[in-house]
Formats: C-alpha cells, structure tokens, sequence
C-alpha cells in the first residue's frame, strides 16, 4: 500500500519529542506504578519457586533409595521394609492397573453422559444434571473412600466378586481369594470420580463444536446418532483425547478413596479381586510408620516419581488442549463473569 | 433410492433408538453413586448428629460419646491460614499474568507451570511440606497443613483470578486512566472490583476444595484429639478425622466418620451453592 | 496565543504499520474541533495521542512532536496530562460502583476526602453533564443499571469531576439512538463555552451541528483543515469534496452497520 512506503521515506521529523512512548514507558511510569508492576511479578514468580523447590526437596529427600537402588527402583517387585529393600513396581503396577480400570470406564460413562446432555436433554434437564454432575466432583475423596469402605465394597463382594470368583476363578483376571478390598473396588471408585471430570470437558468440547456443523449434517437428512458418529465425534477428536489425559492425570495423584479401599498389599497380581497399592496409596499408608531413614526415602522417590508423572501428563493434556479446544477445559468452567455494565447497549 | 429403503429407514430409526438408550442409561449410571453417596452419608449423618457431636473433643478410644468439636476448629483454622496465604499470592500472580504479562516466556512459564500444579496430587505436596516444613520445625504443625492446602489453593486463584481479569473489557482500563489514574489504582479499584464476583466464585469453590481435602494434612497438619489452636501444634481436621474414624474398627467412631463426612458435603455444597447464587445474582441484578 | 493542544510533523506506527502520517495540527482555547474522516483513518489513533493513551499499546512508536501548552506531552507525567485532558470513549464505561462513586473516583483517586466536598463536586458535574435532574434521587444506584445515553453523560462527568481544561471525545454518540445522540450534542455545545473539545466522529452532520473547526483525515494524514461552515460548503481539497459528496451513501452504509439506523430525516439535512 502506499502508506506503508510513503512513511518509509518520510521526511526527517524536525523536532522529535526524544522520548518514545512505546519503547520506553517504564521511565516515565510512577513509582507506585514499578512497585505494584514488580509485586505482582513477584507473586508469578513465587508459582515458578513452588514449582522447582518441590522437585528439588522430593529430589533431596529420596537421594538414598536413588543412589541405593537407582533406575532399577522402578522394575524391583520387592518392597519391604524390614529387610529395607525397596521397588517401587507393585505401586507403578497398581497406579496402571487402577488407572486403566477407572479411565476406560469413565471415558465410557462420561462421553456418553456429555453427548446425552449436549445432544439429547432439554434446557431444564441439562442444567440441573450437569450441576448434580458439578457437585459430584466437589465432593471430598476422603468420603468416597468412606462410601467405597461401607458401601461399594460389601456389595461387589456380595453381588460381583464372590459370585464371579465361584464361577470363573481360573480365569487369571478373577483368581485368588475375594478379600473385598482391591483393585477392582479402587478402579470403580476412582472411576465414579474422576467421571465428572471426562463429562465436564467432553461437554465443553462438544458445545465448542460449531452449531452450523450439526445443521449442515441434519440437512442432509442424517439422524442424530449419524450425525454424532460423522460429524461430531470427528470434530471433537482432539478434545476428547485431552480428557482422556486430563482424567489419566487425575486417577494417578488420587489418594484417600484408593489408600481406603485397595487393601494396602505390596504384590503384583493381574487379579481384580487382589488387594494392593498405588504410588499415592503406599505414600498415605506407610509415610507415618516409615521410621527408617531408607523406607522415608523410598516413599520419596515414588512422590517424586507420581509429581513428574502427573507433572507430564498435565502438559500433555494442556497440550491437546491448546492444540483443540482452549485452556478452559482444564479446570471446572466458573460460572462467572464480570459485570459489563452495558446495560442498553444494543 | 435402493429397493430396500424402506428397511434401511427403519433400522436407522432403530438405531437412532437405541442409542439414545444407551446415552440415557449412561447418564443414569453415573448418576447412581452421587445418589448413593449423597443417600448413605445423610442417613448415616443425621444419625451421628448431636450436640455433643459439634461441641465436644472424642472420647477415649473405645469409649462412646464426645464429638469432632476440635476437628471443626481445625479445619477452620486452617482454611483460614491458607486462604491467608493463597489469596494475596494468587491474585497478584493473576493480575501479572492479565495486566502486566500477556507474552513473553516468563509469563508463559508461570502460566504452564500453575496449570501443571494444578494437576499435582495433593499427597505429593503433602510429603513435600514434611520435607520443608515440618521436619525443619520438628513437629508437625497447623502452619504446615495450611501451607500445603495453600500450594494447592494458589493454583485455582491464580488462574481464576487471570481469566477474569481477562474478560474485563479493555475500555474500563482506559476509562481510569484517562482520568489521570496510575494505573495501579486503575487494576486495584477498577478492574479487580469489575472482575470480583467471578474470583470470589473461584475462591469459593478453592476453599470449598480445599476444605475436604485429607491427603496433604496427613503428614503436616497430623491430627490431635484435644482442642488447639495454635497454629504452632498439630491439630485435628474433619477430612483427617473422617479418615481416621473410617479405618478405626469402633461402630461409634464410624459413625463419627459419617457425621463428620455429612458436614464436609454440608459446606462443600454451601461453598458451591454460595460462588452459584452470588454469581446468578449478580448477573441478573 | 499558543494552541492548547498541537501535533506537528507527527508520525506513528503500529510496529511496521503506519498509522499516522505527518500530521500537523492545532487546537485552540475554548474551540470545538471536531475530526473526521473514514474508519481506520487514523481519527482515534491521533485522538489518543493528545492524552498518550497510545502508550498502552505495545509497539507503538512515535515521531514528531505532540505539545499542551507549548509542553511535549511526552514530558509531562501522564496521569498529570490525563487530568488535564479528559477522555471519553466510544462505548459508555461506567465503573462497577454506585453512580455517586464513578463520579467522585476521579477527585478520590486525587486525593480528595472530604464528603462534602466531594457531594458538591458530583452535584456540579453531574449538573454540567445535565444528567443531575435524571439521578438526584438514586446516587447510590449502580451505574450499570442507567441507560446507554445517561452512562454516557454520566463518563462525561466523572470526566469533568477531574477538572480537565480538555475534552476529548472519541465518537462518543455512536453507540446511542437517536435520543440520547441529540442529548449529548446538546451537552457538547453547552460545555464549548468553559472547554476546549476536540470531536472524533463519523457522523458528519454531528460534526457540521456542533464544532467550530473542523479536520478532515485519510489514511493517516490531515487533508484539510478549517471553519466548519467553510469545509463543509467550498472544501479545498478534492478528496475532502469527494468524502463530503458520498455523505448519504456514508450514513447509509453505518446505518446498517451500526447500532441504529440514520434517520432518514438527516439524509437531506444539508
């Protein structure tokens, strides 16, 4: 344009004001204004100091079961503190296996829960289910742990395990004695948990789906479910893999329901109905007891084991998510806004 | 159109059926355990309620009667503690990364890092605090159980507290300086008070959180069976308390756990209620 | 006499991107200069410079010399400049507080205390801005809950509140109907005699009703400047004519863009 050269060959300006706005505004900002500016980054900056110094006492605090068993503390079975020998496999076993347990069933549960509230529930119906579902995932882990003790457990046993165990107890995934307690009691509940979390960003992603897409599929006269399983299943692809990450994240660091309902066992069992432990678990279950200095350090490394790990699959999921959707998928969406004021404004 | 269209329209309407079906019955399966825990924990609740319950400290082990009084206190105490700590870091925090730090690496840095955090589990922080704080003070203490809910209450501030910054609109800023503000005072008493009723929702829903949260406490914060609050001693908090009742083997101390998991949904459920009315309320108002 | 306020040879960019091109241009004590000229000609942006809200934009650099009172604005402390060169925006921006509260922020934020003080400033303001009578009896009301024409007059007090010797005024109607389009025209004319005003606007029979000057720009440059009555009938430039001559098709073409429709009365207005 003719602009942009005509300012390239403009005139030399014959007096220049010496001082450039943009270039140099701190200069002339007052003092209050550097030291509230330089207060706040503070505060950013103290987010960042959590952060490291996390890594860096987890770091310091498990330095002797690092150096005393090394990389090899990941793949040892043997966990035992008497004799101070320490692997943290049955835990990274127990994390999988309870993990796989409740994300495969809240993926399932949750996206179906989404698509029936996006696509097929009225205003009315929408809004108090997806507040119930809200609620769901505000309720405190110690009292679905309480609720797994009392009230889970005694009914899988009685209805599920021992009844599966009597018909089909060869069969490796059902072996062993019904205990109560254990991976499959841990899997379900970390899955009744962590469901808000898949349903609320499953929803989010579907609503983000533009409204001209589902149209123009109905247009061509497809029915819903082909419109879902065409259009908005594709579109929603990405998304849905960021909560599936998001709710892998959430079922490893979560702690009280599993440490009360898993059965506190140090074992590597493909078994549903053995009792074990996860890396959270083993943590709030034998921290207080760990009087010798290796033991400590060995429940250490696994929390700094389960902060990286969740650490990664955060960024991931944060990944996917700036990738699709945007950044409000990570947390709970707030029903707030600011007040605009623009009361008539047309 | 094929000669069978008659049949392939019905089995899509067919098929259109039953899937709505299954979507219906997934949602009813998740719905189930909100019923059942919200069911039992009120019938086993209401029952452990009494006066003695809110007022008292528990009874000698095996003994019955006494209550979760200290607990109460406790988490009281330490919400407080924490929130005294989390809310001045957090919104700060927040107004850099809205007011001061759009782009740049640093505050992208701060931003992947505080919604990395928000992901870390809270056992993590709670082992993390006895490293640097309990075991340097050599006891355990109220300071360390608020200081580990504050590491997870910062987070959720800060992140509340940019977007809504965010979603005040750019004329209000330029509203206040035009009047020869500094524009200090433009984000202290424009743009932050434009932005509140969205943050106090968030912190709201923080508090709410980090109310029924047990993991971190239970190395720092550790429990205690008599009333404290100094936040200098160990003291009792009803998720802990929750906990410890639940695993104890005496039906009154499992009723106690009951109870004491009705009142955290009781205050779970005001601190949601309260961030929805406040918010419905000043939206249409 | 000095002009209030004056650019001369200014140039300003949007990082590479030229927004004003060697401007030159005056404003005098206790005038009405009312600005137009298309959308993105850089009416706004020269507005902004008076007051350097520009500062705020990242990458903005300038060029040339932009004076108050025979000052370089880039002397002088901005939050001291804004005082004295008041600014009223497009959309209407009350404060989230009482209306009382967004018209004292202004002295408060200077350091005024005193309660009565202060009643008499929002009294006097609002009363210059003619939106008193409308309010008296609910100050403590939120500000939100008045109508798009009464929250503009009400910025426009908060405005005055401050005691600016300027007003700038960056299409401040063209958010409002009608109605409230006339009321605030009124407001303008009557403050003419105590202020200096200067006007951005793309309704050019607002800038012909109410301004004594008026500054015709184009992609970034001032094309003419005069009397209001002068450009507007004998304009010296072709492309001013040109601009002029295309004024229904102007006005029609916003009307459908813009909140409202023109009325069709002010088509034939000239």
């Amino acid at each position: 344009m003719t602009k942009r050269s005509s300012a390239g060959s403009a005139p030399v300006a014959r007096r220049s004001s010496g001082s450039d706005p943009g270039g140099a505004p701190a200069a002339l900002r007052s003092r209050g204004d550097r030291a509230f500016r330089l207060a706040t980054m503070l505060a950013a900056a103290a987010v960042l100091a959590a952060a490291a110094a996390i890594a860096f006492v987890l770091l310091r605090a498990s330095a002797p079961a690092i150096s005393r068993f090394g990389p090899a503390f990941l793949v040892r079975a043997d966990w035992d503190p008497i004799r101070l020998s320490f692997g943290a496999l049955p835990f990274v076993w127990g994390t999988l296996y309870t993990t796989a347990i409740a994300t495969v069933l809240a993926v399932a549960a949750g996206v179906m829960t989404a698509l029936y509230l996006t696509e097929v529930a009225g205003g009315g119906t929408r809004a108090v289910l997806g507040f119930t579902i809200e609620f769901l995932a505000a309720i405190p882990s110690v009292i679905f742990g309480l609720w797994g003790l009392y009230v889970l457990i005694p009914w899988l046993r009685d209805h599920v395990a021992v009844p599966l165990s009597m018909r089909a107890g060869d069969f490796p995934l059902l072996a062993g004695p019904v205990y109560g307690p254990g991976m499959l009691a841990a899997g379900l509940v970390l899955a009744v948990m962590i469901v808000p979390t898949v349903a609320a960003v499953s929803r989010e992603v579907f609503a983000s789906v533009p409204e001209t897409l589902r149209d123009a599929a109905y247009a061509l006269g497809v029915t819903r479910w082909e419109m879902v399983r065409t259009v908005l299943l594709p579109a929603a692809k990405g998304g849905l893999l960021g909560a599936v990450v998001l709710a892998v994240g959430r079922a490893m660091g979560e702690t009280m329901a599993v440490t009360m309902v898993i059965g506190n066992a140090a074992a590597v069992s493909v078994s549903l109905f053995a009792p074990g432990n996860t890396m959270s678990s083993v943590i709030a279950n034998q921290f207080a007891e760990a009087t010798e200095r290796l033991h400590q350090a060995a429940l250490m490394e696994i929390g700094l084991l389960l902060f990286l790990t969740t650490l990664l699959v955060n960024l991931g999921a944060r990944w996917l998510a700036a990738r699709t959707a945007a950044r409000a998928m990570m947390v709970p969406p707030f029903a707030g806004a600011p007040e605009e004021g623009q009361a008539d404004a047309a | 159109m094929p000669p069978d269209a008659g049949r392939w329209t019905a089995w899509r309407r067919v098929q259109e059926r039953a899937v709505t079906l299954c979507l219906l019955l997934a949602t009813g399966v998740v719905l189930v355990p909100v019923a059942s825990v919200l069911y039992v924990t009120v019938r086993n609740g209401i029952a452990a309620w009494n006066w003695a319950f809110f007022t008292q400290v528990p009874a000698a082990v095996g003994a019955s009667g006494g209550g979760v009084g200290n607990a109460i206190a406790g988490t009281a105490l330490l919400v407080m503690l924490a929130l005294f700590v989390a809310a001045p870091v957090g919104l700060m925090a927040g107004v850099y990364l809205s007011e001061f730090g759009r782009e740049g690496g640093f505050p992208r840095a701060v931003r992947v890092v505080n919604d990395a955090l928000m992901g870390v589990p809270t056992i993590v922080l709670g082992i993390f605090v006895y490293a640097a704080v309990v075991v340097p003070m050599g006891h355990f203490s109220a300071l360390a159980g608020s200081v580990a809910l504050a590491l997870i209450l910062i987070p959720t501030v800060v992140r509340v507290t940019e977007d809504m910054l965010r979603m005040v609109p750019p004329e209000l800023r330029d509203a206040g300086l035009a009047l020869g503000v500094p524009e200090w005072r433009v984000i202290t008493s424009i743009v932050l008070r434009a932005a509140f009723p969205g943050i106090l929702t968030g912190i709201a829903l923080g508090v709410a959180r980090i109310a029924g949260e047990t993991a971190p406490l239970l190395f720092t914060a550790f429990g205690n069976p008599n009333w404290a609050l100094n936040p200098l001693q160990p003291v009792s908090a009803l998720p802990l308390q929750v906990f410890l009742d639940a695993v104890s083997p005496y039906a009154d101390l499992q009723q106690k756990a009951w109870g004491a998991a009705l009142l955290l949904i009781v205050i779970v459920a005001c601190g949601n209620g309260f961030a929805r009315a406040y918010t419905y309320g000043r939206k249409v108002g | 006499m000095t002009p209030v306020l004056e650019a001369e040879h200014l140039h300003l960019m949007y990082g590479a991107r030229p927004a004003l091109h060697d401007v030159t241009l005056d404003v005098r004590e206790h005038e009405v200069l009312a600005i137009i000229g298309p959308s993105g000609c850089g009416k706004s942006t020269l507005l902004r410079t008076f007051n350097r809200m520009n500062d705020r934009i990242p990458g903005v650099r300038v060029i040339g010399s932009v004076r108050f009172r025979g000052r370089s604005v880039f002397d002088i402390e901005p939050t001291s400049l804004r005082r004295q060169v008041g600014m009223v925006f497009q959309r209407p921006t009350p404060f989230p507080m009482s209306i009382f509260d967004n018209v004292a922020y202004g002295p408060r934020m200077h350091g005024v205390r005193d309660r009565r003080r202060l009643k008499e400033i929002v009294e006097t303001s609002l009363r210059r801005a003619a939106l008193w009578d409308e309010v008296k009896d609910k100050l403590s009301a939120p500000a939100a809950a008045l109508s798009g024409g009464q929250q503009q007059r009400l910025c426009i007090a908060r405005t005055l509140a401050v005691e600016p010797q300027v007003i700038l005024l960056d299409e401040p109607t063209s958010a409002l109907d009608p109605g409230a389009t006339a009321k605030i025209e009124e407001l303008i004319e009557e403050l003419a005699g105590a202020y200096t005003i200067v006007l951005v606007t793309h309704n050019l029979d607002q800038a012909e009703r109410v301004s004594d000057r008026v500054a015709f720009m184009l992609a970034g440059e001032v094309v003419e400047v005069g009397p209001t009555a002068e450009v507007f009938e004998r304009p010296r430039d072709p492309r001013t004519e040109r601009y002029l001559a295309g004024r229904p098709l102007t006005v029609a073409r916003r009307g459908v863009r813009g909140p409202r429709l023109a009325p069709v009365g002010e088509w034939g207005a000239r």
